[in-house]
């Protein structure tokens, strides 16, 4: 049988019988439902977000996650204690702390790679070859409903590549990459244009589409029109671009990560199905501990603001919340007094959405240079991840004329981490 | 004691002490038979220099990288990056401090003994300042000021007043009488914003007060150009204690890469300086550092302006060099560099001026003189380069 | 003698003897045309019908009857197909105006032979062979003049490949070519994932680690199999030049095992599932250079040299089917076989007789692209209308012309002429060359040719902006849009730039129209090739007028709002 792309359909009939698959409909040989039957009832509320904190760099697991104090490599910080019994974390997040009854931490992950490009694009796809779409894209894919207006995966960062991250996935589900703050490029209007003609012209270009479409391909129209619908939306909410409450900014940190982190948080209110900052940087070759305070320093106020404001809104239900590396850093320490990097055993921290709070999940051994129990590597956190938002990993994405499972067959969920 | 002629250039090892881990800093008691060292575990480290009997004082949770003497020599105080200073009798047996004094929240980076024997400065990662009795351990000034992490901090001689240099290389001097600061003075060359990966590097690792007051010298780094993979270059700066300001920036002879983490005074004139190099190796520099030195290489400097220093992509975070009716400060360049083959961490001249001290990345602690050898064949060599 | 016979008699059997002969003339062209296309005098379908009858669009042969598309279309549609552009709205109307009964044809041919087509295939191949991969050992200006002077040049296709692969990278005059290998610095997934995909049709990627999970045709030895070619060859840099070129050792064998499997198994160097190429029995010297620090490897027996040969040979039908089926999706707008990189037996051709049949003619042909591209677009199929007329209409694949999304590189050149930039650069340069010389042929080859690469280079920054935001590194051929470019259309102060120069001969002559009418006709042969309906008319001119005094932005607006249409998007 042919495997065509199913072009001559209306677009809306298509997301519907998407959606009548993802509720558990689809009957087709090999295709399960997409979405859990646990979650099948939730989805019909609030639909799930993800909020994603990358520490560009490889943050050192030592320095965060899975201290040693006292051991050989374990450096100069010391653990304190969080509301989780048993559960410690460094000296050097100390408001991160007291939040981790929200969070649970991976600390037996091995990459099997300590290449930056290889370990980062492992822990974005769960997969550590070939071209398939980031945790942000498929979550946008497959959460965002057809009716939210803004991109469903956005990228807040003030340097960094610009990826993409949408592979076979439609290109609407590439991050959108916001310098910082700044609003997208061109989303202001053109000055010097009479209010009159701006609603008139919106009315001319969609008659213009109609009158066009009348006997074509309605589904590529709509996907174009859809992108005009984003465009304008986006262009509705150039408040979330302009300037920042003060006294926001005094909670969040009136530096870049907090600002970004207080336009994720707005973002992920305004609905967006990803929002993903990025904290830059964590590759300390050299200085590993001084450079390791400054860092964190920034990063565990903001964070546990932030954390805390989801909490507040009542939001963590809803939003799963991951803080990840592309690996961690060695146990030898350096002449240069630096940690070079590490994938062999490193952290992980997450929580919100369909993950059990306040677990450790996996263990290095005493002095932190290999995983001694419970070891899982990107293609385990990548299902993990999915299926805490309801996204059956096991299942092939659903695009026509490719058989491409969404997480890799390899591997599975964490399932002791879900809640 | 007779202030001995040293002889940089027939510097030779003749002994060496080892220890498991690397080492961050050493300092000679002030008898002179005793060698300390901070390591990269909780322990501080004793050697009798005769009979090389190795002791380990445990108090510490953390890193300790500063070491003082109280001014009778029979107290060792020891700061932490647990934010403790211990206090230890240094003929101790049972290695335990005699006390325990938590000063900062944070790494407590440095400590050091006032001139009157009665009190110790302390400074630390909660940005502050701190001085207290020895009497009773009773904190006497507690002083803010520094926006970013002060590294050092120092008595001038005179008793009265602290210098202290923080990670952006403000200089603060502190009238302690009056417990807040008299001077501030910005060695903006000292620190440097990595654009790469967002974050600063800086602070004097090592800081001495000339005996006689008339100088102050910061060692450090400078130059930023990717510091998270180590490179920039060491540099010391010497501030003239009078007109409070920078009188030249110290280098070394051959371009360096690295941090240079002692700097210190000799009796007879010179200044040395150890350098940790990016390559693992180290150094330790030798400068004519007195008022003809410093006028020369004032007359043959070339207008230094900001292009000649390597394209700074940094923001408007990196102070510029020197504002245009300012002039620079003349580069001193070492007259002889000693090459060891390991990162040289803290370096400390012995009581009698004969001999260095240095803190190695290998975990050796290394007692160099700077004389002609002996002779004999049983000592180990110290590779020596003119 | 003579009879006096009447005039009328006289100019009658002469004007006989004119047509007579006329037709004699036109029989001896069709049939020197049908020799020429290697096709035989007795009925032989020429295969532009062939196309028609495989589609179902012949009525002879029992198919639909076609409803071929305007001549108002034709024009758009052809231009930006082969040449990237929409015509000028002086082109239009000249072309729809024109009586010749063959002008489709004529317009074909010389579109066909322009430069412009030429560089249209450069941007093509380059994104299909090369995906938008960074510079890396090759210029990339430099692989660009290959493949335009390769395409420009008429070069056969599979003499293309060869030199893909089998370039080396030493010499200068060849290294452009090498950047299909260097460029993924023969890094194993990527250079056997790009042969699969690019030239064989077949997205191996799955199977190099196991195999395919749900292609059954793409087994593991598959992938390792055109491995085996590569994996003698390295990278080498010369120690004085540091030029990196590609080397190759005589020893070493490629084994794999599944990960799900665990099998251990090993292959020799083969295409699919031809036979495997053995190696010749080893030499004492197996060597022409040793490898060493300073000497690039040559082996007297290039597994990397056979590469070329065998992927390109006649035994191999995936490398003819695979670039027949891409050149059908340049102009038709998908492939025979969809998606273009998924050959395999799950996947059945929606024609495919047609497909093998197309492919033979390629061969036969000696892999001229031209020839094949002349025949799609002589077929009543590829001039069918792209729209409906009833709701029952069958959808049956290419009955109905497709929506074609404009390629990166063709929306910029598009946007740069609906903005009437394109238009006054070219002026700009043509004056420049005609200048001071009254005898200048501006129709011959080497002025065509000139001219179109000082254009080509002075819009070079324009179209690498369109392309940073229009582009992907998705390899689909499916039709994507982003909001943020949708705001670059909307809002972008580039375009505006574009229309306000001084110079810009579009908005100049829009400023000298008689009136708004006209002006706003202008603007919709320009951007969208055909006359407003008298809707579009008045609702367009209704708002110049809120534009009062500033006449000119209300065209400037109106250009910008219908770039953002539907109907601009896509070539229809």
């Amino acid at each position: 049988m042919a495997l065509h792309r199913n072009q001559g359909c209306n677009v809306l009939d298509h997301r519907m019988s998407r959606r009548n698959f993802v509720m558990g409909a689809g009957a087709a040989a090999g295709f399960g439902p997409l979405l859990t039957p646990a979650m099948a009832k939730q989805a019909k509320g609030k639909q799930k977000q993800i909020l994603q904190v990358y520490l560009q760099g490889g943050v050192s697991q030592f320095e965060s996650w899975d201290c040693k104090p006292g051991t050989k490599y374990g450096g100069p910080f010391r653990e304190i204690q969080t509301p989780v019994p048993g559960m410690k974390i460094c000296e050097l997040l100390p408001y991160t702390a007291q939040k981790m009854h929200l969070l649970s931490i991976i600390r037996s992950i091995n990459l099997k790679t300590n290449d930056h490009g290889v370990g980062r694009l492992f822990m974005e796809k769960g997969r550590t070859v070939g071209d398939y779409p980031y945790v942000g894209s498929v979550a946008s894919r497959y959460l965002k409903n057809a009716n939210d207006p803004l991109p469903g995966y956005i990228h807040i960062s003030t340097r960094g590549l610009t990826d993409n991250t949408a592979a076979f996935l439609e290109a609407q589900h590439a991050q959108m990459k916001l310098e910082g703050v700044a609003p997208p490029e061109n989303l202001l209007q053109r000055s010097g244009i009479p209010e009159s003609v701006l609603t008139k012209s919106e009315q001319f270009r969609l008659q213009l589409n109609k009158q066009f479409g009348t006997g074509r391909s309605k589904s590529l129209i709509d996907s174009y029109d859809a992108s005009f619908d984003q465009a304008n939306q986006l262009m509705a909410r150039k408040h979330l671009f302009e300037s920042q409450p003060e006294k926001d900014l005094d909670r969040y940190g009136h530096h870049p990560f907090g600002q970004n982190c207080l336009l994720a948080r707005r973002l992920l209110e305004e609905g967006v199905t990803c929002v993903k900052v990025t904290h830059h940087g964590y590759d300390t070759h050299a200085e590993n501990f001084n450079f390791h305070i400054e860092q964190l320093d920034e990063f565990d106020k903001t964070f546990a603001t932030l954390l805390g404001d989801i909490e507040e809104r009542g939001m963590l239900d809803n939003v799963l919340i991951m803080v990840y590396s592309e690996f961690g850093r060695t146990p030898k320490i350096n002449n240069k007094y630096g940690r070079d990097h590490w994938g062999a055993s490193c952290s992980v921290a997450l929580g919100g959405a369909g993950i059990q709070p306040g677990a450790i999940i996996g263990a290095t051994n005493e002095d932190g240079t290999e995983v001694s129990d419970r070891e899982v590597d990107g293609g385990h956190l990548f299902h993990t991840y999915m299926q805490a938002v309801g996204i059956n990993s096991i299942n092939d994405h659903d695009i026509a004329g490719r058989s491409v499972p969404i997480g890799d067959p390899a591997a599975s969920a964490i399932e002791e981490l879900l809640s | 004691m007779t202030t001995f002629s040293a002889i940089p250039e027939e510097t030779h090892e003749i002994k060496r002490f080892e220890h498991e881990e690397p080492l961050t800093t050493c300092r000679f008691s002030p008898d002179g038979r005793y060698v300390f060292a901070g390591a990269e575990d909780l322990g501080v480290h004793r050697w009798d220099v005769k009979s090389d009997a190795k002791a380990t004082l445990e108090g510490h949770e953390s890193w300790v990288r500063r070491m003082d003497f109280s001014v009778d020599g029979s107290q060792l105080f020891t700061a932490g990056w647990d934010g403790q200073i211990g206090f230890w009798d240094i003929d101790a047996e049972n290695a335990q401090p005699h006390h325990m004094l938590q000063a900062h929240r944070g790494f407590a980076r440095w400590v050091n003994a006032s001139p009157d024997g009665k009190s110790i400065a302390t400074c630390g990662n909660d940005l502050r300042v701190r001085t207290w009795k020895l009497k009773n351990y009773k904190m006497t000034a507690d002083m803010g000021g520094h926006d970013r992490h002060p590294y050092a901090v120092m008595y001038h001689p005179d008793g009265e007043h602290l210098a202290s240099e923080d990670l952006m290389g403000w200089i603060h001097i502190w009238d302690t009488r009056r417990r807040r600061i008299a001077n501030k003075i910005h060695a903006d060359i000292m620190t440097g914003y990595d654009n790469k990966f967002a974050a600063d590097m800086g602070g004097a690792r090592d800081m001495e007060f000339h005996p006689a007051g008339e100088r102050l010298a910061c060692a450090g780094i400078s130059n930023v150009v990717n510091s998270f993979a180590g490179q920039q270059d060491p540099l010391a700066i010497l501030v003239d204690w009078n007109t409070k300001q920078i009188e030249c920036h110290l280098e070394a002879k051959d371009k360096a890469t690295g941090v240079m983490w002692g700097v210190s005074f000799h009796p007879s004139g010179f200044v040395a300086c150890g350098i940790a190099k990016q390559n693992g190796s180290g150094s330790i520099e030798f400068f004519k550092a007195d008022k003809e030195s410093i006028e020369s290489a004032r007359n043959e400097q070339t207008p230094v302006k900001d292009e000649e220093q390597p394209p700074s992509e940094t923001d408007d975070k990196t102070d510029s060099k020197a504002s245009e009716t300012k002039p620079i400060a003349p580069t001193l360049k070492s007259y002889f560099s000693l090459a060891v083959d390991k990162c040289v961490r803290g370096m400390d001249f012995s009581p009698d001026g004969k001999q260095i001290a240095i803190a190695c990345s290998d975990g050796t602690l290394r007692i160099l003189e700077m004389d002609k050898k002996v002779g004999s064949d049983s000592e180990s060599e110290e590779k020596s380069k003119g | 003698m003579f009879k006096r016979v009447d005039k009328k008699w006289v100019s009658m059997i002469g004007g006989g003897m004119w047509i007579i002969i006329g037709c004699m003339n036109r029989i001896m062209l069709v049939l020197l045309m049908m020799f020429a296309l290697g096709t035989s005098v007795e009925g032989q379908e020429l295969l532009r019908d062939r196309i028609d009858t495989g589609i179902g669009l012949n009525p002879v042969t029992g198919g639909n009857s076609p409803s071929i598309c305007t001549d108002f279309e034709f024009v758009r549609r052809v231009y930006i197909d082969v040449t990237g552009r929409q015509p000028t709205a002086e082109t239009v109307v000249t072309f729809v105006s024109d009586q010749a009964p063959n002008k489709r044809e004529q317009l074909i041919d010389k579109l066909l032979s322009s430069p412009e087509h030429a560089r249209r295939l450069q941007h093509h191949f380059d994104v299909m062979l090369l995906q938008r991969l960074p510079k890396k050992q090759v210029e990339i200006a430099n692989w660009q003049q290959y493949l335009f002077e390769s395409m420009y040049s008429n070069k056969p296709w599979n003499q293309v490949v060869q030199e893909l692969l089998t370039a080396d990278g030493t010499d200068a005059s060849t290294r452009p070519a090498a950047r299909f290998i260097l460029a993924r610095e023969l890094k194993r997934e990527e250079t056997v994932r790009a042969i699969g995909q690019t030239l064989l049709g077949r997205d191996l990627q799955c199977a190099q680690c196991h195999d395919h999970p749900s292609v059954g045709d793409y087994l593991q030895r598959h992938y390792y199999g055109i491995s085996a070619f590569l994996s003698r060859s390295y990278l080498f840099t010369d120690p004085k030049s540091k030029i990196v070129s590609i080397g190759e050792k005589a020893e070493g064998d490629v084994k794999f095992t599944s990960v799900f499997t665990n099998e251990e198994d090993a292959t020799s160097p083969r295409i699919l599932d031809l036979d495997a190429i053995d190696d010749p029995m080893a030499e004492e010297e197996p060597y022409v250079v040793k490898p060493d620090n300073n000497n690039r490897g040559v082996p007297k027996y290039s597994r990397r040299l056979q590469l070329a040969s065998e992927l390109t040979s006649g035994a191999n039908s995936a490398f003819r089917l695979n670039i027949t089926n891409r050149m059908w999706a340049l102009y038709m707008g998908r492939g025979i076989v969809e998606p273009l990189d998924m050959f395999h037996a799950d996947n059945s051709p929606s024609h495919p007789q047609l497909l093998e049949e197309l492919a033979q003619f390629l061969v036969e042909q000696n892999y001229d692209l031209r020839k094949l591209t002349r025949e799609i677009l002589l077929s009543k199929t590829y001039q069918q209308q792209s729209k409906r007329h009833t709701e029952s209409e069958t959808s049956e694949p290419f009955i109905i012309a497709e929506l074609k999304p404009l390629s990166p590189e063709q929306l910029g050149l598009c946007l740069l002429q609906a903005t009437g930039i394109l238009q006054t650069i070219y002026e700009k340069h043509r004056v420049a060359m005609t200048k001071g010389e009254d005898s200048i042929d501006e129709t011959a080859t080497e002025f065509k040719t000139k001219l179109e690469a000082l254009v080509n280079t002075e819009v070079a920054a324009h179209l690498d902006k369109v392309v940073s935001i229009f582009a992907s590194a998705n390899q689909s051929s499916r039709f994507d849009a982003a909001a943020n470019q949708a705001l670059f259309l909307l809002n972008s102060p580039l375009i505006q730039e574009w229309l306000e120069l001084p110079e810009n001969l579009l908005i100049n002559k829009l400023k000298s129209a008689e009136n708004i009418n006209e002006a706003v006709n202008h603007v919709y042969l320009t951007v969208l090739s055909r006359n407003p309906n008298s809707d579009e008319l008045n609702l367009a001119s209704d708002l110049v007028r809120e534009f009062e005094s500033e006449q000119v932005a209300g065209y400037q607006h109106i250009i910008r709002l219908l770039i953002c249409s539907a109907e601009f998007r896509f070539n229809h």
